[in-house]
């Protein structure tokens, strides 16, 4: 069975009623207070009749029915009172209980706080006793589960801190992978690069060698034939192409160009290809002469520079000698 | 107490065990209005020394019992209020918290008295506690002051069995 629970405004009192609540809430005099004590003590229907408006009381003031001057009547008669107290936490325990009851069978999982609270409404007037059965509910299980939430909470904290802390850790190390990374691109790029550079160097060496191989170059310097040392020698390897012979000048006379008579000694003369470039120095001329490899056997060498003049005159200028050796 | 000791309240012995309780309970309400601890020993206490007195002679019979006994009470609380007015006060400055059952203690006492009661008394009991129901008088046919009264009645039993319980 199921009943609306509705605010109902307090009815009027007949004067006998309003007789005992006075009496009731303290607030009659010595004398009126002691007319309404013989009259229960000599009446036990009267006395029945007091304690059952007392009951109504009682409920409305947990209920929260009572007007202001009532209710403070109440806390300051009953609640004060270790006899009378007990009353108002027996009616407090009964509706708490009642209205768990209640409540329970339409939800079948309500909770004990929904429970808690549902007491608290119809009891929101009373601050102590009247909520002794949510009161206890909540002395009973309030600190625990306070100290539960707390450390719930602390766990949940150091645990977001923590995984903060992880993820800015893992922040860092993919930032650190990232830059690593980079940097081994980079380093690969330029490893690349000078490998190619290397290659090029290498090829670069390579043509330099081979044209070194190709080339047998002699530097000599003139009156090599009159000198007293021995001749220069010029190798040349079965590779050689070519023959370069450079020729030191010492003479300051100043030519239109160079002709070169090159002499095998005891042999043929051999013939220029090309006409002899001229290089200067700071500290003279050289005379830049290249020959076919294939004109030279091993042997000594005379050759005479001459210069030629403006009008086509030739001129002497110095001699030089060499040896050749062909391998 | 024995029947024997309850005859000054009425001659036959049920209607004096009736009185006895009725004077009783007056007893209690007089002490308990007035704040005072231990109201069922004080309430013995007067019933002990009306009993002295008509054991020493005294001649109540012109005067109802009950009246001669609220006469008692009134010196009773009298020292009462001489002899602990310093421990009252004292047991107000040292006064512990009350020391509370736990709630399923209470609820499982609570719980099987309300299953004693009859099932019409029960739903009384939900229907004036929880709903304040006007219409239990018009569906009981009787006055506001006559299902109050069943109300405290059936409130009395479950205290006594709520009492009974919590000693077990």
């Amino acid at each position: 069975m199921h009943y609306e629970t509705e605010q109902l405004a307090v009815r009027q009192r007949t004067d006998r009623e309003r007789l005992i609540v006075r009496y009731l809430l303290g607030e009659m005099t010595d004398e009126e207070r002691a007319r309404v004590e013989e009259r229960f003590f000599l009446d036990p229907d009267y006395l029945e009749e007091l304690h059952a408006l007392e009951e109504e009381l009682i409920r409305d003031y947990l209920q929260g029915r009572l007007s202001d001057r009532e209710r403070k009547g109440i806390e300051v008669v009953y609640l004060d009172s270790p006899h009378l107290s007990r009353r108002v936490e027996f009616s407090s325990s009964l509706i708490g209980h009642l209205s768990r009851e209640r409540i329970a069978p339409r939800e079948n999982r309500l909770s004990l706080w929904q429970s808690l609270l549902a007491s608290v409404r119809l009891q929101k007037p009373a601050v102590r006793i009247s909520l002794a059965a949510a009161s206890i509910i909540l002395l009973v299980a309030a600190p625990a589960l306070l100290v539960q939430t707390v450390r719930l909470s602390n766990t949940l904290d150091r645990a977001q801190s923590e995984r903060a802390a992880l993820k800015e850790n893992e922040q860092e190390l993919q930032r650190q992978l990232d830059e690593r990374r980079l940097r081994a691109d980079r380093l690969r790029e330029q490893l690349e690069r000078e490998e190619r550079e290397r290659g090029l160097l290498e090829d670069e060496l390579v043509r330099l060698k081979q044209r070194q191989s190709i080339i047998a170059s002699l530097v000599i310097s003139g009156g090599s034939v009159r000198g007293a040392g021995a001749p220069k020698k010029l190798v040349i390897q079965p590779e050689a192409k070519l023959v370069r012979l450079e020729l030191i000048v010492t003479s300051l006379v100043e030519y239109a160009s160079y002709a070169v008579h090159l002499k095998m000694v005891g042999g043929d003369y051999i013939p220029a290809q090309s006409a002899p470039r001229v290089k200067r120095t700071a500290s003279g001329k050289i005379v830049i002469l290249s020959l076919a490899a294939d004109l030279f056997a091993t042997a000594d060498y005379t050759l005479t520079l001459a210069g030629v003049g403006a009008s086509g005159a030739k001129e002497n200028v110095e001699d030089y000698s060499f040896s050749v050796v062909k391998r | 107490m024995m029947s024997s000791d309850n005859d000054w309240l009425d001659p036959d012995p049920v209607r004096a065990e009736e009185k006895y309780h009725e004077l009783r309970r007056a007893l209690i309400e007089y002490f308990g209005r007035r704040r005072c601890r231990d109201v069922e020993d004080l309430a013995a206490e007067v019933f002990s020394r009306v009993i002295e007195q008509i054991r020493r002679g005294t001649r109540i019979e012109k005067e109802d019992p009950r009246m001669f006994a609220y006469g008692v009470a009134k010196n009773v609380y009298r020292e009462y209020v001489r002899k602990n007015i310093r421990s009252e006060k004292l047991l107000q400055e040292i006064a512990s918290p009350p020391i509370i059952p736990a709630p399923n203690d209470l609820d499982a006492c609570l719980k099987e008295c309300l299953e004693s009661l009859d099932p019409k008394e029960r739903e009384m009991i939900e229907r004036w506690f929880l709903d304040a129901d006007d219409r239990l008088e018009k569906d009981l046919g009787i006055s506001r002051n006559g299902v109050r009264i069943r109300i405290h009645r059936i409130k009395k039993k479950l205290e006594v069995c709520y009492d009974d319980c919590k000693k077990r």
